[in-house]
């Protein structure tokens, strides 16, 4: 037995590990650069002068921890200087890699690099270089040679570069290995901070999962009352369906031969097949509208979160009203899927041969059914059953968007909106945590339960 | 036996139900279109409504004296029909314009059957569209889905847990690659040579593998280590069923921006789970039937033996699954597009539609239609599937 | 569409109210008509129904949460509708009539003879949440946290850098003067609706004292060589300033109770405040809490206007707004009003392509010409927005007495964009039959990208009646949906063809700086299109130093000829604020102005009992 719990636990870690490693792809992979949208969000467009704008973005930069490497251990091309992944400004990454490659002379174009870069903004000949190719850039710049900005020394490196150009072609494809041990994978994991640069985490493993760009708030207190309030609900929604699900495929197998179980088949998998956002809708316009059946608000609860998780709690609980619609449109769902689960188990169950012992012996069918085959039903029952919990999840995007519910999915689809990648990241991680959790529980529960079912099998057939 | 239970198999309403949808979405510009189908103009025989576009042309919508063939619906997605515009329902009242240039009650063969949207267009006409875009995106996610759910299930039930030996440095070489790309995908922006590095990365790698492959001591079983393919499939699996399926399409349709391709690409990588498991756990129960006991002392190898011999056994129980995965794929999209996080607005699917009604009160064949058709295509999945499996056992 | 553009609006707000000419206190105003007057006044109904709650509390739907409630950092239009209840002001703006008036001042500031000092009259009877009487240091204080370098108030650093310093009167608890650094027509008015923050809540270590004006005058001043201002700055521009409860104070009769993000907002009537006694009417505050809820499902948002969840509203959308005022239920229980403001929506056209590698046609101003008569603005109005709002002509909205009445609206006119074009010789045409033309050696299609905003439905519904009227005119056009972000980006950097939006602006006199100005263009400012020539640089320049009001009205009425006649945008139509308020408070008022009404003014109907309507 402890065995087996062991097992479990170290597969789950591994799993972790690799949700980990996903998530932290997910909030470094990004379109464009993060420090910009940072700055660009949060302030006007109203311009201050160009210089402090590159100050600001610097400093947001290294607050960000970005100088850093993204890994333990980095490959970079041969041609590219140690601190490639440490440069700030990706127009200025995107031209000294370029100019490296075509030459395969770092220095020479690191500095070439960094003077065209600072004319950029200040020279209308060279900002409009980015979309050609490099090679026709060298080429029109010293062709241009009486343009102002242009001084000897740059025609000098540039004809120097242009020389050397694809004498080291394959260069490019030799990656050198580096090690390092700060990066911002380790501080965003475990924690850390950045000299110089104000860059400080506890890393995820204490909780810790950055600020969110567009509010700056820490992710995690974001994160709190709104996950609570989804995962309330999903587990709501488990709890009552389970023993309703087990109640219904257990009745639908009593009376499978009559009329009225055999066409609640294809009229439960139509409503199966109704898509969730509908029938949300749906709903509210029958059981929300004054002009239909006026029972239930449409509006979302008013949850406190100032004054702690017991008062959250209970003026949750008091405002069930406002629970009602958003859980049935997450339960429905998992109710179909169950019960007929149940009932295809069931009838399944129904041929096996101890059951015509039971018969034979005298057991009435609703005893067979809801006590002895049910036993067996039981274990795929609650594996498939939690197999619905990240589908829950899921489901409470489209939940809080219809009825603005304050959960989880109402975050992530702000988040979305304003393209805020750590409380994204952060979403994902947790709704993935806590199911990968959920997962091993019901291993562990079922790993304890299946000998105790076979056992006792064993004993009543024998 | 075969050919009677294949006809018992197939003979179902929602075999027919499927049909029609797939043609609807082959056929929409033909049932439905402004433009002739054929137009025989003095001999001349063009098909009008390929091009689409053609309307910038002012000269081709002439008059002409010939003969043409128009389709059975006459207005195609996306057109607005100048009389009939903010939202006039299936039962208002829909006009059209008479030779003399007034408004008259439109006839039968040009009513707008399912209504129009606030733009005029035909609710009809857009759902056809609508359903092709929609099949096209969830057919092509699935099947990419089940290709990679296929091959990572094969690794996985074939090579089970150690049966598959690499040596050291063969180890070594592949993760140090799968390194390498994940840190060019890290900063592709900002390269010079973005995606060709990528791709000149994987060759190089390929050749220094199959290089050092050839070099006696290292490829010599001392240096060989057992790779867990199965368990690391496992960890895999449980990743991806963990992360809720619309948080991490959600998640990453933010990364590539929206567009069919990458809908596609999103929905198969995050499909793929189920069926993989049900191709691992079908392989390893097969593994140990005598045929292949047979199969492999024929001599027949590898992927052969696993198209021939495998596939063909474990095809039933994929099918069902594929189709659940077709089912779920139509529902995300339909899903995401409701959010508003779907394909760009401009692209007409399903679940577009029904946002689109949404936003009116009042126009209710806007969710309707586009809802009751969409719920029919996916019970009609769902009944199919749950036949197969019936008659399977 | 109103709420949509909601960073740009307050920049464009606060640009505008710097132009007010109300410098010396003068009794001059701008002349507002809203339907009959300056302001509608909502009555109250005979009797109150049986069904209506007896809360005290207002419930007002919005679509958008305000970006923060930072004091100083912060752009969004929401934010500042709330600061009319969370904080005061040296000046407010008075939206009966669009003038400003005194706020926390006994009066309109003296000015003196050399037109820069302002001395302002601090009221007694205003104190603090802590009971402390206010004082001219808070107003220096706020001044001074304004022009810190550290602090990130990108939005408000220009207009901050207009002041030299500010400084308490010798011999006079009450009086603050606030030196300019020249003589500008909007000395006064910058003053209007900038919250005033408490020094000893926000700086309690005195920080910012021992820094002077000088030195934040000074270009060369660097935060960093401070570690106190550094700290100081860092604290203070964190998020909690923006977002927590407890670190949000001001002078208003309201506070910040609680904030679900993405949910609703909670402000609370303060117990004992100074406002009580107050009889400004911009100053009652009769509901205990106003709340704040988010929705922006429209099915959702319709049913809980059926069924009394909401009190008021001023963001609904034409069409939902339309739809509801047929329902007896809605009618009975609600005013449903639409009130014509200040804004207008337009489709900007880069007329200077070359430059960011766009589209070359538009450099032609016949092929303006022809895509503004190409535009179906009528249609659309009919379509979109159900007939609600008029087409205009130019940035000045009808109301105004500025704005000029001699040009003609440009009609849809498919016949006569096709004659435009052929005489400007975009006659070839290829397989699809886009129009084509020789330029600069290179065959160029007439084919453009019109990018416009994904937040409302309505935009897009107008970027596909445009297209398919453009397509009878040979013309191509790509629709781009982006978010506010890109959209601003593109807008700014000028690479877009086309670009669909709206600007929102006041009652105020127009500011063309922004939105016209060369140097607003070459700055990657609001200016997108690249309008503006040497001649109408010097109007807008002489604009912004004239004080004689006929002079103004008279450059006023040239620019928009300019404008009107080089098409740099095609102005659409006008925008209308679409507000809905229970009837169960009387009391209310709209206004032209932003934010259209003051939820503080709402008195709850006695049951039974007409209750007169006097602020």
């Amino acid at each position: 037995m402890k065995s087996i719990l062991i097992k479990r636990f170290l597969q789950t870690l591994v799993s972790l590990i690799l949700l980990v490693l996903f998530s932290f792809f997910l909030s470094r992979v990004l379109p464009g650069d993060p420090a910009k949208y940072i700055l660009t969000f949060n302030n006007s467009q109203v311009v201050s002068s160009q210089e402090g704008k590159t100050k600001s973005y610097e400093r947001q930069y290294r607050q960000m921890g970005l100088h850093l490497p993204y890994f333990y251990f980095s490959m970079e091309s041969r041609l590219l200087p140690d601190s490639f992944v440490h440069l700030p400004d990706n127009d200025f990454k995107f031209l000294l890699c370029s100019l490296s490659y075509y030459s395969g002379n770092t220095s020479l174009s690191y500095s070439i690099a960094k003077e065209f870069i600072a004319k950029k903004k200040t020279n209308d000949f060279f900002s409009n270089f980015q979309s050609e190719g490099i090679s026709v850039t060298v080429d029109d710049v010293l062709a241009n040679n009486n343009v102002s900005g242009i001084n000897e020394k740059l025609l000098v490196d540039l004809s120097k570069l242009k020389e050397d150009h694809n004498n080291h072609y394959w260069k490019r494809w030799i990656p050198s290995i580096r090690w390092n041990a700060k990066n911002q994978f380790h501080l965003w994991c475990f924690g850390g901070k950045s000299e110089g640069s104000g860059f400080v985490s506890k890393g995820i493993v204490r909780g810790d999962f950055g600020k969110s760009w567009t509010r700056g708030g820490d992710v995690f207190e974001m994160m709190k009352y709104p996950f609570l309030l989804t995962l309330f609900l999903s587990v709501f929604v488990l709890v009552i369906t389970f023993p309703l699900a087990l109640l219904m495929g257990g009745w639908l197998t009593l009376y499978q031969r009559k009329w009225y179980a055999k066409i609640q088949k294809p009229l439960l998998i139509f409503t199966y097949s109704i898509p969730t956002f509908w029938m949300g809708t749906a709903l509210l316009l029958f059981f929300a509208n004054p002009r239909m059946f006026d029972l239930l608000p449409t509006a979302s609860p008013v949850l406190e979160t100032n004054s702690g998780f017991v008062s959250w709690f209970f003026s949750l609980c008091f405002q069930w009203k406002y629970l009602i619609i958003p859980f049935f449109t997450l339960g429905y769902s998992t109710l179909i899927y169950l019960s007929q689960l149940v009932f295809e188990l069931l009838k399944d169950e129904l041929k096996k041969p101890y059951v015509m012992t039971l018969r034979a012996v005298g057991s009435s069918e609703r005893k067979i059914i809801f006590y002895y085959s049910m036993k067996n039903v039981l274990v795929p029952v609650i594996v498939s059953g939690m197999s619905v919990f990240p589908l829950l999840l899921g489901g409470s995007v489209i939940i809080d968007f219809l009825f603005t519910m304050p959960g989880m999915g109402l975050l992530m689809l702000q988040a979305c909106d304003q393209k805020d990648f750590p409380i994204i990241s952060g979403v994902l991680f947790v709704s993935g945590l806590v199911t990968m959790l959920s997962f091993t529980l019901t291993d562990l529960f079922t790993s304890q339960v299946n000998p105790l079912i076979r056992y006792s099998n064993f004993k009543k057939n024998g | 036996m075969g050919e009677k239970n294949y006809r018992r198999k197939w003979n179902h309403w929602s075999v027919k139900v499927i049909v029609f949808y797939v043609l609807v979405g082959f056929l929409a510009p033909v049932i439905s279109n402004d433009l002739p189908l054929l137009r025989i103009d003095q001999g001349d025989w063009s098909f009008p409504f390929l091009n689409q576009d053609q309307e910038y042309n002012s000269s081709l919508k002439k008059k002409v004296a010939g003969f043409e063939i128009y389709a059975p619906f006459g207005y195609s997605s996306g057109k607005s029909d100048p009389f009939n515009m903010s939202f006039r329902g299936p039962l208002n009242q829909q006009f059209t314009e008479n030779e003399k240039g007034d408004l008259v009650d439109i006839p039968y063969a040009k009513r707008h059957w399912f209504g129009t949207n606030l733009l005029g267009s035909d609710l009809l006409a857009d759902i056809l569209y609508g359903t092709r875009i929609s099949m096209f995106i969830a057919v092509i996610a699935t099947l990419l889905a089940s290709i990679l759910a296929l091959f990572l299930g094969f690794l996985a039930g074939w090579y089970g847990p150690g049966s598959l030996k690499l040596s050291v440095v063969k180890t070594v070489l592949i993760f140090l690659l799968v390194f390498y790309w994940c840190h060019l995908l890290l900063n592709i922006e900002s390269r010079g040579d973005g995606w060709l590095g990528w791709i000149v990365s994987v060759f190089i790698f390929i050749i220094l593998i199959k290089v050092i492959g050839k070099w006696k001591m290292v490829s010599s079983s001392n240096f060989k280590l057992p790779i867990p393919v199965d368990a690391i499939f496992l960890r895999f699996t449980e990743l991806f069923s963990a992360i809720p399926r619309v948080i991490l399409v959600l998640a990453f349709i933010q990364l590539l921006s929206a567009s069919i391709l990458s809908l596609i690409i999103l929905l198969a990588i995050s499909a793929w789970v189920d069926l993989a498991r049900i191709v691992r756990a079908e392989l390893q129960s097969i593994k140990s039937m005598t045929y292949m006991d047979a199969a492999l002392m024929s001599g027949i190898k590898g992927v052969r033996l696993l198209l021939i011999q495998v596939l063909p056994n474990i095809w039933p129980t994929v099918l069902v699954y594929m189709l659940y995965t077709f089912a779920g794929n139509i529902a995300i999209e339909a899903g995401l597009s409701f959010l508003g996080f779907g394909l760009p607005a401009t692209v007409k699917t399903l679940g577009g539609l029904i946002a689109e009604g949404k936003n009116n009160f009042d126009a209710w064949w806007m969710i309707v239609f586009p809802g009751l058709w969409l719920s029919i295509l996916i019970y009609a999945m769902f009944s199919l599937s749950d036949r197969l499996r019936q008659t399977e056992n | 569409m109103l709420t949509t553009m909601k960073k740009i609006n307050l920049v464009i707000l606060i640009q505008l109210s710097l132009f007010l000419t109300l410098s010396c206190g003068s009794k001059k105003k701008v002349d507002v008509t809203v339907e009959s007057g300056n302001y509608i006044e909502l009555g109250a109904p005979s009797s109150f129904l049986d069904a209506w709650s007896k809360e005290n509390e207002v419930v007002i739907h919005e679509l958008n949460e305000p970006d923060n409630l930072h004091p100083c950092n912060g752009t969004s239009q929401v934010r500042s509708e709330m600061f009319l209840y969370l904080h005061g002001s040296l000046l407010r703006t008075d939206l009966r009539t669009g003038a400003v008036q005194p706020g926390i001042c006994k009066s309109m500031p003296q000015i003196s003879e050399s037109q820069l000092d302002l001395i302002f009259d601090l009221r007694e009877d205003i104190k603090w949440d802590d009971n402390t009487l206010i004082s001219p240091d808070d107003v220096i204080f706020t001044i001074k946290a304004a022009k810190n370098p550290g602090t990130n108030n990108a939005a408000f650093k220009p207009y901050f850098d207009l002041v030299e310093k500010a400084e308490r009167v010798p011999n006079s608890a009450s009086k603050v003067l606030i030196r300019m650094k020249k003589v500008y027509v909007q000395n006064v008015a910058l003053w209007a609706d900038y919250p005033i923050i408490q020094k000893s809540f926000y700086d309690p270590k005195n920080v910012l004292d021992q820094f002077s004006f000088e030195q934040f005058n000074d270009t060369n001043f660097h935060v960093d060589q401070f570690k106190d201002l550094n700290e100081w700055s860092t604290n203070f521009n964190s998020p909690p300033y923006g977002f927590d409860p407890k670190l949000i104070s001001g002078l208003g009769p309201y506070r910040l109770k609680e904030w679900q993000q993405g949910q609703l907002l909670i402000l609370e009537k303060k117990e004992s405040h100074w406002t009580d006694k107050s009889t400004v009417y911009a100053e009652k505050a009769y509901p205990k809490k106003l709340i704040f809820k988010v929705n922006k499902d429209a099915v959702s948002t319709q049913l809980a206007f059926l069924k009394q969840e909401f009190d008021a509203s001023t963001s609904l959308s034409s069409r939902g707004l339309i739809e509801m005022k047929g329902d007896s239920m809605f009618n009975q229980n609600y005013h449903g009003r639409f009130v014509d403001v200040y804004g207008y929506t337009f489709i900007a056209l880069n007329t200077k392509p070359a430059l960011s590698n766009n589209a070359l046609a538009l450099s032609e101003l016949e092929v303006r010409k022809a895509l503004a008569s190409l535009t179906p603005v009528q249609p659309m109005i009919d379509v979109v927005c159900k007939g609600v709002n008029k087409a205009v002509v130019g940035p000045v909205a009808k109301m105004k007495p500025s704005y000029n009445s001699d040009l003609p609206l440009i009609l849809l006119d498919v016949k006569k964009a096709n004659e435009i074009l052929d005489a400007a010789k975009w006659n070839e045409r290829d397989q699809d039959g886009v129009r084509m033309k020789m330029m600069d050696g290179k065959k160029v299609r007439l084919e453009l990208e019109l990018t416009f905003l994904s937040t409302t439905p309505e935009w897009r519904e107008m970027a596909l009646m445009i297209e398919a009227s453009m397509k009878q005119a040979g013309v191509k056009l790509n629709l781009n949906m982006t978010d506010l972000q890109t959209w601003l980006d593109k807008g700014t950097s000028h690479h877009f063809d086309m670009i669909m939006g709206s600007w929102n602006s006041s009652a105020l006199p127009e500011d063309y700086a922004q939105l016209w100005a060369t140097s607003s263009w070459k700055d990657n400012g609001l200016n997108f299109s690249g309008f503006g020539n040497e001649r109408t640089d010097a109007i807008i320049d002489s604009l912004a130093v004239t004080m004689d009001e006929t002079a103004r009205l008279g450059m006023e009425k040239r620019i928009q000829a300019e404008i009107y006649n080089e098409y740099p945008y095609v102005f659409l139509y006008g925008l209308v604020r679409r507000t809905a308020i229970h009837k169960r408070f009387s009391g209310a008022e709209l206004y032209g102005e932003r934010p259209g009404v003051l939820y503080n003014m709402f008195q709850l109907n006695s049951i039974g009992v007409k209750t007169s309507v006097t602020p």
